[in-house]
């Protein structure tokens, strides 16, 4: 009995981990100076527990899930290289792909908290810097063959020891960015976000000593374990295969293919991967930790959401990836773009397989991400060099779902980014936005439908030229339909508009220069419906047309659904020609 | 006018109005009827002809001579919470359409794509676009163009629009444009009501501006009908003295400007508790206090620094946005009514759901078999099963512990008061981080505050939550406690809050424009306090700011004597930002730009008090009144004669030593082992906590 009541405690200890990620995410939003972090939320925090031999992922904050899942492998990384030499108070940094990151612009800042004479807990952030010291500004450079033409690689590094910063490090570090202030007030505020971390957890284990929080840390690991198997065994057993494919990799290869496989076996479960393209000069494909967490990404999405998305559950699935792949290519691949893309198309494929394993629950979890980087200068502010990372050129792809059409921007799994505003940008780069609204008639049709495709044009304003860097995906690969509902449209961007230097971009461009009055439009095609749109309601399909995003011919053709006028002039359904049509 | 002998405060909630009337003799008279859902306003008269009749007066007598009173009205938040409100359309920039539905990009879960979207007020076939365009700067790049909104506004009456809101980019630098859009729509439609997104909130951020504007043209329509209705109402029943309403700043404002502008009356509901919260500070002498207010179905807290509720602009309510400054108030679960339950693989949850008021808990014999919060405390012997609401309902013990037994204990392994209390324990738990996560994002210590615990379940909780923050000290209302808001209402001043944009790097401000600027805000706040009889004026004047690039202003007192600012008092505002944000943020950088994105001028009318007392008698009569088994974990379990004491038979100055249960009418204050509890004042009790 007294073993039992010690659950609630295990409880309550595991609580108050989850409300300490939040509390560092609080200090990172609000402490960080780069729109990346304090209004796009580009950041994720987490604790991870070393218990002597095997790290696992303890409590998450709302966050990317790509960054927190990943950063899993960057904790091993490190305690792999300070075996033995980390220290209460120590403070560790890397960024390097292929030594337990994703891409170069995500830093991941670790602080150990010494538990007992084996075991620690790391209160960690990873964050998308804004400029880390590529060969580009913002690193996202489409020409780089291997890593070093994309940035420095930062190895494991310690940052402080016992708490004690080293300022020669710190110096390294910040003398590789072209955004000096800026960065080093992300840097703070990743480092500050670590350290009320550490500060809380060391409260904790003050308050429960430490074999009490220990015993919290495995009683939550071992639940989600339990849930994460009850799940599972109420799936159908056998073995179900998806794929999805990327346009291209900026470096002239076309269709690149994620395969999944994903096996059903009694309460365990496994992905793999083999089938999908070699690796790529081009840099697209993905490590392993940004392979995993987008595979995990897709069975989070599946799962039902109180199931912690912890080391307990997803330890307990086995992914496949196989060497010198695009989900595991071999040093020294370029990777910066693929956190997204190839990273989103494995969220895609592994989701696909599920469509044969719970069809209730799948649906986009991913972005179909468009690159859109611009620099240039601020003649309002004496010149002052501006990078932006422009998220309005893939701001739509939410697909239908069971029981609701696609909605907002993008999926619930990637609601964590909050949108820049249109105001806030022109106020602070020299850019005039002229469109940035749904598109009329471009949903992915479903029973329930994909959210409409988006329109963004934006001019150049001020006295100096910009430098747009673009990598358009989803022209022949748009957002895909599942079970039945049909894909979303196809994206595109135009360089200069109704100009006579306009240019048609379906793939990439760096460095495009557009003169000021000059614009940039992009097409961003929206979600994939759920379902066949001749299930879709037919009251909901003349909302639709009222909304202008779907037409009358449309409502006919695609969804069976007839229109026609009353006596007011008013849309109504023709109920018996629709049933004719949907039946014949 | 006879003399004004009162001063009423009525605060109406879900079940009950509460009137509070203080009497110029320095009495006190409590009300409390039931709600009338249907139309507030009976209700309201019920309770005034109920204070009435306490001072054998008719009620044209009674409201004859009240001098004013102060409204708590939950119209507006029930417009939101029921989507009853104006059929409401969207006029907008061309271009720009579709800001309301991208919502950028928030959804309020983590991985669940089958989160449906917002319940839509304003469908996309009625946001109509037009052509025009102001620039960051305030200057025209595309003049309106007024046959596109005059045909808005024939194709918005065809879907049988109501209401509409104005909303076009940077209006809040230029309006004219929006401005222009209202005379056009109100030529063809004088009906129409119109909400300009300049007027309602005159500031940066199009998403956060729009859906506020939303709101406001939603809400205000309705708001306005029932507001005016009553105030003839109550004119044709001899009341000629002032009628305000409680706003969601914490202040109150005129019958006309809450007709105006509705959405400053949405998420109101708990400021008269607020307010009176500040003033348990005062009494006390402690500035610094976060509240926490646990009953039936929710738990509030806010934080008070330097008896100053913080305000904050990020509120939203049935998932939409509101971005005016409002009393920071953080909802953190569902209080008594959260319900425990056991998950297959044996975890205890506590909440998200809720039992609400009807069925309620299981001891509340209304049908509810799940246990909440409150079952637990019933179980554990916190709360008494025959003091509950002044006695007038029973609480049904047996269900209580069948409930936790059947849907907790079993579950867990546990005999039923081992589940009760950890129960307890774990919703203890999650308050506590909560309050700590509030005050963290405010950049401050909990440890370094008092709390102020109300709402029937708060002083049940409230010291077992002090343990666990940190918290020497919590304070209690003593005496009014049923009736706090209607309470606070009547203590509240008048509040003019009045926003403009205004966007300069700080090496840059022309402090000349900003004085121009500061002096037509203050003219237009006073225009509206203008014929309100107040005692005194007071200005305030704040600055949002941040680091160049930073997207999270923080509102910086300025010093701005009167509204007038001066290049050393700018200079000086500029010094109090770096402080503020290495407060807030752990670093400052004294050598770097800041932006000035807006200002905000509070003009306070500020009110002569009434004297005011408890009406509690110190009787000759004993306050032990019994004793029952109240369970205290660091007892080991159930101790059978915790004395039970009538807190209002105490005299100012008496002391209990813990373990003993407190009563009151409607609350129940739990003094554990280590703590003791004192009459620090006739309205206020202090619970001293060892941590």
């Amino acid at each position: 009995m007294k073993k039992q009541v010690d659950a609630i405690t295990k409880q309550v200890i595991a609580d108050s981990l989850e409300a300490i990620c939040r509390e560092m995410s609080r200090v990172v939003e609000r402490t960080s100076v780069h729109p990346l972090f304090q209004e796009l939320h580009d950041y994720s925090t987490g604790i991870f527990y070393f218990d002597g031999t095997e790290v696992h992922l303890v409590a998450r904050a709302t966050a990317l899930p790509a960054h927190i899942f990943g950063s899993l492998l960057a904790v091993r990384a490190l305690v792999e290289e300070f075996a033995g030499d980390i220290n209460d108070g120590d403070m560790f940094l890397l960024n390097d792909p292929y030594y337990g990151g994703s891409h170069q612009a995500d830093f991941t800042m670790m602080r150990a908290v010494s538990l007992d004479d084996r075991s620690m807990i790391f209160p960690s952030v990873r964050a998308h810097m804004s400029d880390f010291g590529g060969v580009v500004p913002g690193g996202y450079n489409p020409d780089a063959r291997d890593i070093w033409q994309e940035g420095y690689r930062i190895p494991p590094v310690r940052l402080h020891e016992a708490g004690e910063l080293r300022s020669d490090v710190w110096n390294l570090v910040l003398a590789n960015s072209r955004l000096g202030d800026t960065f080093e007030g992300d840097m703070l505020a990743i480092v500050g976000g670590c350290n009320v971390g550490a500060r809380e957890v060391g409260r904790l284990i003050e308050k429960y000593e430490p074999q009490g929080v220990a015993n919290g840390i495995t009683y939550i690991l071992n639940y989600a374990a339990e849930r994460f198997r009850a799940e599972v065994s109420r799936w159908p057993d056998g073995v179900y295969t998806g794929e999805r494919f990327l346009d291209h990799d900026s470096a002239g290869n076309r269709d690149l293919k994620v395969a999944a496989a994903v096996t059903v076996d009694g309460d365990r479960l496994s992905i793999d991967l083999s089938g999908s393209s070699p690796q790529s000069p081009g840099y697209i494909s993905s490590v392993p930790g940004t392979t995993i967490s987008n595979a995990m990404l897709s069975v989070c999405v599946v799962l039902p959401d109180d199931i912690p998305p912890n080391s307990g559950a997803l330890s307990q699935i086995e992914v496949i990836a196989p060497e010198g792949s695009v989900v595991n290519p071999l040093a020294p691949a370029p990777v910066m773009f693929s956190t997204t893309a190839i990273g989103y198309e494995v969220a895609d494929a592994v989701m696909k397989a599920f469509e044969g394993i719970a069809p209730e629950r799948v649906g986009e979890p991913g972005l179909g991400f468009c690159l859109c980087t611009t620099f240039g200068k601020d003649a309002r502010f004496d010149d002052d060099l501006y990078f932006t990372l422009d998220f309005g050129s893939s701001l739509v792809s939410a697909g239908g779902a069971y029981g609701t059409d696609g909605w907002g921007a993008w999926p619930a799994s990637v609601s964590a980014l909050v949108l820049a505003n249109v105001e806030m940008q022109e106020l602070q780069y020299p850019l005039t936005f002229d469109i940035y609204e749904y598109a009329d008639n471009a949903c992915g049709a479903g029973r329930w439908r994909g959210v409409p495709g988006f329109f963004m044009q934006r001019s150049v304003g001020g006295q100096h030229p910009a430098y747009v860097n673009l990598t358009e995906e989803g022209d022949r690969h748009p957002m895909p339909g599942y079970v039945g509902g049909h894909a979303g449209a196809s994206s595109y961007a135009i360089l200069r508009p109704g100009t006579d230097r306009a240019e048609r971009i379906t793939e990439s461009v760096a460095e495009a220069e557009l003169m000021p009055g000059e614009s940039l439009l992009t097409f961003k095609g929206g979600g994939g419906g759920w379902g066949s749109p001749l299930e879709r309601e037919p009251a909901l399909v003349r909302d639709d047309v009222l909304d202008g995003y779907v037409s009358v011919e449309i409502a006919r053709d695609v969804y069976g659904v007839v229109l026609i006028a009353d006596s007011d002039g008013k849309l109504e359904v023709d109920g018996q020609g629709t049933e004719a049509l949907r039946s014949a | 006018m006879s003399e004004a002998r009162y001063a009423v405060g009525v605060d109406v909630g879900g079940t009950f109005t509460d009137l509070v009337a203080l009497t110029a003799d320095g009495r006190t008279l409590v009300a409390k009827v039931p709600s009338t859902p249907g139309d507030q306003s009976v209700g309201v008269v019920n309770g005034l002809q109920d204070l009435a009749g306490r001072e054998k007066l008719d009620l044209p007598e009674f409201l004859g001579s009240c001098g004013y009173l102060v409204h708590g009205t939950t119209v507006a938040t029930n417009i939101m919470l029921e989507f009853n409100g104006a059929r409401t359309g969207v006029i907008t920039t061309k271009g720009f359409r579709d800001i309301i539905d991208i919502r950028r990009n928030y959804k309020e879960t983590d991985f669940d794509i089958r989160l449906p979207p917002p319940t839509p007020i304003a469908p996309r076939r009625v946001r109509k676009a037009v052509e025009e365009r102001v620039d960051y700067a305030g200057g025209v790049l595309i003049p309106l163009n007024e046959d596109d909104v005059a045909r808005a506004v024939d194709e918005l009456k065809t879907f049988d629009i109501e209401s509409v809101a104005v909303c076009y980019l940077f209006s809040f630098l230029n309006p004219s444009h929006e401005l222009r859009t209202r005379e056009i729509i109100l030529e063809i439609d004088p009906t129409m009501h119109v909400s300009l997104s300049h007027e309602v909130l005159p500031r940066v951020r199009e998403f956060e501006r729009f859906s506020t504007t939303l709101v406001d043209a939603y809400v205000t329509p309705g708001l306005s009908r029932y507001l005016h209705q009553l105030e003839d109402k109550l004119r044709g029943l001899n009341f000629s003295g002032d009628l305000f309403v409680m706003a969601a700043n914490g202040g109150m404002v005129s019958v006309e400007q809450g007709s105006r502008q509705g959405v400053q009356l949405v998420l109101s509901g708990p400021a008269g508790g607020i307010v009176a919260g500040v003033e348990v500070g005062k009494i006390t002498g402690i500035k610094d206090i976060i509240t926490i207010d646990m009953g039936g179905t929710s738990f509030d807290t806010c934080l008070i620094s330097d008896w100053t509720p913080t305000v904050a602009g990020d509120s939203w309510l049935s998932r939409y946005r509101i971005a005016i400054p409002t009393l920071d108030i953080h909802p953190i679960g569902a209080g008594g009514g959260s319900i425990a339950s056991v998950d297959e693989a044996g975890r205890l949850r506590v909440g998200p759901e809720s039992a609400g008021a009807i069925p309620g808990p299981a001891c509340y014999g209304r049908g509810g078999h799940l246990p909440a919060v409150t079952d637990a405390d019933v179980c554990l012997g916190l709360i008494g099963t025959s003091s509950f609401l002044g006695g007038a309902m029973k609480l049904d013990r047996d269900a209580a512990l069948e409930a936790v037994e059947t849907h907790v204990a079993k579950g867990l392994g546990l005999d039923v008061t081992e589940a009760a209390a950890g129960i307890v324990r774990m919703v203890n738990n999650n308050m506590a981080n909560g309050i700590r996560e509030v005050s963290m994002k405010r950049g401050h210590d909990p440890r370094d505050f008092a709390l102020v615990a109300f709402g029937g379940a708060g002083p049940v909780h409230a010291g077992r939550l002090a343990e666990q923050l940190g918290v020497q000290t919590v304070l209690i209302p003593r005496g009014q406690a049923s009736v706090l808001s209607a309470f606070g209402d009547v203590l509240s001043d008048v509040r003019i809050s009045k926003a403009r944009g205004f966007y300069a790097r700080s090496s840059r401000v022309d402090v000349a424009e900003l004085n121009r600027l500061l002096e037509a805000t203050v003219a237009d706040a006073m225009a509206e306090i203008e014929g309100i009889s107040v005692e005194g004026t007071r200005i305030d004047v704040s600055f949002e700011m941040h680091y160049k690039l930073q997207t999270h202003e923080i509102m910086v007192p300025a010093d701005a004597e009167g509204g007038h600012m001066t290049e050393a008092g700018f200079a000086a505002t500029l010094d109090r930002f770096h402080d503020i944000h290495e407060r807030l943020y752990t670093f400052k950088k004294p050598g770097q730009e800041v932006e000035l994105l807006g200002i905000q001028v509070d003009l306070w009318g500020l009110r002569t008090r009434p004297s005011i007392s408890t009406g509690a008698t110190s009787s000759n009569e004993d306050p032990y009144v019994g004793t029952r088994a109240v369970y205290f974990e660091e007892l080991g379990g159930f101790k059978d004669d915790t004395p039970v004491v009538a807190g209002l038979r105490l005299e100012v100055g008496a002391g209990i030593h813990g373990p003993a249960i407190v009563e009151e009418p409607h609350t129940t204050i739990v003094v554990a082992p280590s703590m003791s509890l004192s009459v620090t004042d006739e309205l206020v009790y202090t619970l001293a906590v060892e941590v």
